[in-house]
């Protein structure tokens, strides 16, 4: 299992240490080890039930561990709940917002309760921009926006929350490719700016492209991890492929 | 301070875009301010009548004297004419208009039997009571709690079913949000209340007296009331569907089925005659007096009224003074029974008191109607002053009668005039029990609403 070196004995931004979840008679998850340095997008790859929601859930403290520690920064997430989480940026796969506020607002909304109350109607108009979305669409309500708009209000959150760690869940499922595109250099943009990311996801060749290390999940368990720099898309499909056979 | 005002700002923006909400909110502020006006015109028409009252007095007393030869007995005159009972009304009755729905506090009595007088109007217009009216007290303690409800009956659920809840939940804790949603939810009500009831206390002259400080409060701790009950409720991790079903249910036991119950449970437990039993026992009284001796009926009088049991009265001609004595015969028949009446329904009063208390709603219904003095209390209350002023009349008048004074020798302008019936002392810590049954019943719902009704939102 290949882990990255802390820097300077920082711990990792995130860290799974025998990560595990069970609901009933299912083990979601298994003694999960895993470890993420800031700048790295590590990629977590597998078939529906492989338990790379649930490691996310872990991460945030949506759901508790059934054994083992999920770390953000060092610190358990059982134990420091309100710390963890302020560190934590989170897009779902489906980005869902007030819809009778505009996209501005809805930013305005969420910056205010993650307690950047300071931040500005213009600057916030600013990293909606930046996050991708057209000007004249930032003070539109968000029930006319499309999915891959409200995406881009999720990133735009994210970034406002100027969190250590950005979480996504299958970020860019059924978002056309030029959409896609701009999402993966803005995940490339956060990364350069030292955020450690953690996506899901069933895109290999999304993965290759914007992840760093990619990790294949089944059954709850890490299979293999691979450095992306270590092989092309096609050998990845070929590992992929061989890992979902029994 | 200024992430928290913006936070406001943008909870009450999402509320009030809301078509439904805004929808509620316009036709709140139309029945309230509606309710306000009527009941400021209310008061008006009551300080009208009262005004009438005494003009239509001096107008008939004038039109009987100038009619009658000036040597006409007082007699004759006294039977047609009716004088001025009228009680003022607080401000507060603008309100709360309680009883004075279907009873009157603005009686005209003639010096004749009086036990029919002070139920005439009962039996005047009986649909009255069936169709009520509606006041601002019936707004704010029937109405408000559904808009209350429909404010916060998904105040987590929607967030859950909306999809935010897990974006929500990893920027603030649950409690800070739900406190958020709560303090914007309490802005919007607020607002909703205080228009009318500014709009009311100006229009009705209220001035912030210890009964209308209580009736402030109690409207308050009512509101408080419902959005604890709410809080209970929407915090657990039940869906939209259910916790409205639980809210709108709690509505209508609260609202409808209790104070149905339990005034049902009253009118057994304290059963009392119609209030025309005691007019047809005073008639009966009266009219059986006809086929008696006029000294018969003089010595019931006399039991009653011993200063004057050395006058005499001739069996064979028609004297006035015998004849409102056959009144007062009618009376004296019906004097049991409408002290029993009486009794019954003070104790129908006291019980829905205590038992109100149990019903939080019912019990600031009944407060408020209580510091408004148009309560049952303040309609005996009434009905005494009425008693002891046709007293009062009947020794002015009874040494005119048994000397057949004539109308140019009474002193009309010395006739007693009606003193209303004291205010209530206790009734301005009415609000106090109420109050209290409030405060208790909130903690409680807080505390074992949420418990009931499922685990915390988390």
């Amino acid at each position: 299992m290949q882990t990255a070196e802390s820097g300077a004995g920082q711990p990792p931004l995130l860290e799974a240490r025998g990560l595990s979840k069970r609901y009933g008679a299912t083990q979601a998850l298994d003694s999960l080890d895993l470890a993420i340095e800031p700048g790295e997008v590590y990629c977590l790859l597998g078939p529906n039930g492989a338990g790379k929601t649930t490691t996310i859930n872990l991460f945030l403290g949506f759901v508790p561990p059934s054994g083992g520690q999920a770390l953000v920064s060092g610190m358990d997430v059982s134990t420091h709940d309100r710390e963890t989480k302020r560190r934590l940026a989170y897009i779902p796969e489906q980005v869902m917002l007030y819809r009778n506020l505009s996209g501005l607002e809805n930013l305005e909304y969420f910056a205010a309760l993650g307690g950047k109350g300071s931040l500005g109607r213009e600057r916030l108009a600013d990293i909606l921009v930046e996050a991708g979305l057209e000007r004249d669409a930032v003070d539109r309500r968000v029930s006319e926006y499309s999915k891959g708009m409200r995406q881009k209000v999720g990133i735009a959150i994210a970034m406002a929350k100027e969190a250590d760690a950005l979480l996504l869940d299958e970020p860019t499922s059924g978002l056309d490719p030029k959409a896609s595109n701009e999402f993966s250099a803005l995940i490339e943009r956060l990364r350069n700016d030292g955020v450690a990311v953690l996506m899901a996801t069933h895109d290999l060749f999304r993965a290759k492209e914007t992840g760093t290390r990619v990790g294949i999940m089944r059954y709850g368990s890490l299979v293999t991890e691979l450095g992306t720099d270590e092989i092309g898309h096609a050998d990845l499909e070929r590992v992929y492929l061989e890992h979902m056979h029994d | 301070m200024r992430a928290r005002l913006r936070l406001l700002r943008l909870d009450m923006l999402r509320l009030t875009r809301s078509t439904g909400v805004g929808v509620a909110v316009v036709l709140l502020l139309a029945i309230g301010v509606y309710t306000a006006w009527r009941g400021g015109r209310n008061i008006e028409a009551a300080e009208s009548s009262a005004v009438a009252a005494e003009t239509g007095y001096q107008d008939q007393l004038e039109y009987l004297l100038s009619s009658y030869p000036l040597t006409t007995e007082a007699g004759e005159v006294l039977y047609y004419l009716a004088f001025p009972a009228p009680q003022p009304s607080l401000p507060l009755a603008g309100l709360a208009r309680g009883r004075t729905e279907v009873e009157t506090a603005s009686l005209r009595i003639r010096l004749l039997a009086l036990e029919g007088q002070l139920y005439e109007h009962e039996t005047v217009n009986p649909r009255l009571a069936a169709a009520g009216d509606l006041d601002l007290a019936f707004l704010l303690i029937a109405l408000l709690p559904l808009f209350i409800i429909a404010l916060t009956y998904d105040l987590v659920s929607s967030e859950r079913e909306g999809g935010t809840w897990n974006l929500v939940r990893l920027f603030a804790r649950p409690r800070r949000l739900l406190a958020l949603k709560l303090a914007s939810r309490v802005c919007l009500v607020g607002a909703v209340v205080a228009v009318p009831v500014t709009v009311a206390a100006s229009l009705a002259g209220l001035s912030l007296d210890g009964r209308a400080g209580w009736a402030v409060a109690l409207i308050a701790l009512h509101t408080g009331f419902w959005f604890a009950l709410c809080l209970g409720v929407a915090s657990g991790r039940r869906s939209s569907t259910a916790n409205a079903m639980i809210l709108v249910g709690t509505w209508v036991a609260l609202t409808l089925l209790a104070p149905a119950a339990l005034s049902l449970a009253n009118a057994i437990l304290h059963p009392v005659p119609e209030a025309l039993e005691l007019t047809v026992r005073q008639r009966q009284g009266y009219h059986e007096a006809w086929d008696m001796t006029k000294d018969e009926t003089m010595q019931g009088f006399f039991e009653d009224y011993p200063e004057w049991s050395d006058r005499t009265v001739p069996e064979d001609v028609f004297t006035w003074s015998w004849y409102y004595a056959m009144n007062h015969r009618g009376d004296r028949a019906a004097r049991e029974a409408s002290a029993a009446y009486r009794d019954v329904l003070r104790e129908r009063e006291g019980w829905a008191r205590r038992w109100s208390l149990l019903v939080p709603p019912l019990a600031a219904q009944l407060a408020l109607d209580r510091l408004a003095a148009t309560d049952l209390g303040a309609q005996l209350a009434y009905q005494d002053a009425v008693r002891q002023h046709h007293e009062r009349l009947k020794t002015y008048f009874y040494p005119h009668l048994f000397a057949a004074t004539p109308i140019n020798a009474v002193d009309w302008d010395g006739v007693p005039v009606f003193e209303p019936a004291a205010l209530e002392e206790g009734a301005t810590r009415a609000g106090f029990p109420a109050a209290t049954a409030l405060v208790l019943a909130s903690i409680l719902v807080l505390a074992a609403g949420a418990r009931l009704s499922g685990p915390r939102a988390d």
